[in-house]
């Protein structure tokens, strides 16, 4: 049995990238002989395997081939007589397709290092279109590998793909980690998208995105949520929501992103705006709440905009701390909803006179 | 019919929802809660009206949180930082929630069920007997006239060690920080209010309450102690407070069959 390193862990090292994870494929072993040797099976589908020491995965040489719609509809072969060239044809991209053997060298029967050399996303055979995520993981390598095209014939597969609706048996769960992963690795986003609209394949899954340019991202933004909200300005809020509820987006950076769709305007200006005018944000991000949603846009200010909101917040808290429910039942005042309206006047008069002076040149 | 044990709410109504469901909770079903219903979490109002709702079929207890909830209203004691309580406070039905939590006990015993709740815990110096009596003895001043005064004091935790001979005020809140406030205990029954965290790293001559009491009745059921870990591998103590609020899970407990449950909290 041989034992090959596969697929990123090559195609990183090769071009001098961090390589993240390893996978592994075995080439004249049985699923048998794996489970002896202590790996855990771990694919329900496919031969893959766990090693037990490493954690890292190994898989079983195996060719596929479609029988029925969407990604599970494969019949997959693994035995010990498919050999490592057959298993290299099923994959997705040349780039992605080379094998290194335990002595260092290389095993590229689908010219991938010339396609590393030349940074062109190729797909390996016409069995590509068997899987429609394909088309998403190759915007998301553009966006990811600086200075790479995607290939004429590729594009023209990739089109075909598209425009004979194969996109649309795709789950929102599958598209959406790809675009998931471009943000989260502070791709460029742009990329990704003009890819899908060279291909006609922004209207099944982003169709909102039809026509627009995402907005420049602040590599100080860490987290893919906040890039989300971020990229959010391009479009108008029914657009977000659209988006978001179609690739099924956390309820978390959704909220985020129309927070930031909504209010980032006022918040570029907020030192010079005064306090009536700065009303409706407080009120809508409850932000004289413990669980305002205003600091969450705070890095998006700072990051985005070069904005200082931190003086807003500790005027807010101070204004929350001073008022309180405790004070006006002191006072006599009975719970309910009078005392709601007490408490957010009451805090807004004590936010004006604590916040920073207003800044008439700003 | 089945009796879910559920542990410290703190407002995360959505999980409480969802464990619910999980379980498919209808007619017939009941639900104890350790206590702790409200604050820190993001909706004590909408938790509260769900529990109301459901009416007979609701045994909750209540925890140091709601204690300071029913002080900040009826015992004119201050909002603290961190506290999530506004939106209970402005509610058009705040009153009659509150009506509602102050109407409940502090130790609920189940004969049948071989079991005690409380949100902390029962000390070993009291019988079974004695530690309902007392409980009767805070729950009857929570729901009388004589309420504000007890709740202006809750706070504190002077007295710490039990005395028959106690009385009045410093009586009510020892009472009512054993059933809700303690996790170590000395053998004479002092208590220590400044550790909260593993229960290995209590200091020289205290261990957790569970440790010294006799399992009398068969079972114990808890919350409170979220930073208790390992969690209690014991039949006859049942931990629930797995700190839902602080973004761990929401655990419940059948306890006719003894199976456990675990929503996850929400991102």
């Amino acid at each position: 049995m041989d034992v090959y390193l596969v697929g990123g862990a090559v195609r990183d090292r090769l071009l001098g990238r961090p390589v993240s994870e390893r996978d592994w494929v075995v080439v004249g072993a049985t699923v048998e002989q794996l489970r002896e040797q202590g790996f855990t099976q771990v694919g329900r589908d496919f031969p893959v395997f766990l090693h037990p020491q490493t954690h890292e995965e190994y898989a079983l040489a195996r060719t596929e081939r479609k029988s029925a719609p969407g990604h599970r509809g494969f019949v997959v072969h693994a035995g010990p007589e498919v050999t490592l060239e057959d298993d290299l044809l099923r994959r997705d991209l040349t780039i992605n397709a080379i094998a290194e053997a335990p002595d260092g060298s290389l095993i590229d029967p689908f010219a991938g290092q010339k396609d590393l050399e030349r940074r062109v996303l190729r797909h390996v055979s016409e069995a590509f279109s068997e899987d429609p995520l394909r088309v998403f993981r190759v915007a998301r390598f553009a966006a990811l590998l600086p200075g790479f095209e995607v290939a004429e014939e590729t594009v023209t597969l990739m089109r075909r793909m598209a425009t004979a609706g194969q996109l649309r048996e795709l789950s929102a769960e599958r598209v959406a980690q790809e675009f998931h992963k471009v943000l989260a690795r502070r791709g460029d986003v742009q990329r990704f998208l003009s890819v899908l609209a060279e291909v006609d394949a922004l209207v099944d899954w982003f169709g909102e995105w039809r026509g627009k340019t995402a907005p420049e991202l602040s590599e100080q933004l860490e987290e893919a949520g906040q890039r989300y909200a971020a990229l959010a300005r391009a479009l108008d809020a029914p657009a977000i929501a659209a988006l978001g509820t179609r690739l099924k987006w956390n309820q978390k950076d959704q909220q985020l992103a129309l927070d930031y769709r909504r209010w980032y305007s006022l918040l570029m200006v907020w030192s010079r705006t005064p306090t009536r005018a700065v009303e409706p944000l407080i009120a809508d991000l409850h932000a004289f709440s413990a669980r305002s949603r205003l600091p969450a846009l705070e890095p998006l200010l700072r990051h985005q905009h070069g904005v200082d909101v931190s003086p807003l917040l500790r005027a807010l808290e101070q204004s929350r701390s001073q008022v309180t429910a405790s004070v006006l039942l002191a006072e006599g005042m009975a719970p309910g909803p009078a005392l709601g309206e007490a408490l957010f006047t009451r805090r807004l008069g004590a936010f004006t006179e604590l916040r920073p002076p207003l800044n008439a040149d700003g | 019919m089945t009796t879910y044990a559920v542990g410290d709410i703190q407002g995360c109504r959505a999980e409480l929802e969802t464990l619910l469901e999980q379980v498919a909770f209808g007619a017939g079903d009941r639900l104890w809660l350790v206590g702790d219903l409200v604050n820190r979490g993001p909706d004590s109002l909408g938790t509260l009206r769900l529990l109301k709702s459901l009416g007979d079929s609701v045994t909750a207890v209540l925890g140091n949180h709601d204690l300071h909830l029913l002080a900040i209203r009826f015992g004119g004691k201050p909002v603290r930082r961190g506290d999530t309580l506004d939106d209970l406070l402005a509610a058009q039905d705040a009153d009659e929630l509150l009506h509602w939590l102050r109407g409940r006990p502090l130790l609920v015993h189940d004969a049948k069920l071989e079991c005690v709740m409380t949100h902390a815990g029962v000390p070993h110096i009291w019988s079974l007997t004695d530690a309902k009596a007392r409980a009767e003895e805070v729950e009857a001043v929570l729901r009388g006239d004589d309420a504000s005064a007890f709740l202006e004091q809750l706070y504190g935790g002077q007295p710490d060690r039990w005395d028959d001979g106690l009385a009045g005020v410093p009586r009510l809140k020892l009472i009512a920080n054993y059933f809700t406030r303690m996790r170590i205990i000395a053998a004479n029954g002092q208590l220590d209010f400044q550790h909260k965290g593993l229960a290995a790293d209590a200091p020289a001559g205290f261990e957790p309450w569970y440790a010294l009491r006799r399992p009398e009745p068969r079972r114990y059921l808890f919350g409170h102690w979220a930073s208790l870990e390992p969690i209690v591998d014991r039949d006859d103590i049942v931990a629930l407070d797995t700190g839902c609020v602080w973004g761990r899970t929401l655990s419940g407990y059948a306890l006719e069959t003894g199976a456990r449950i675990s929503v996850p909290a929400a991102a």
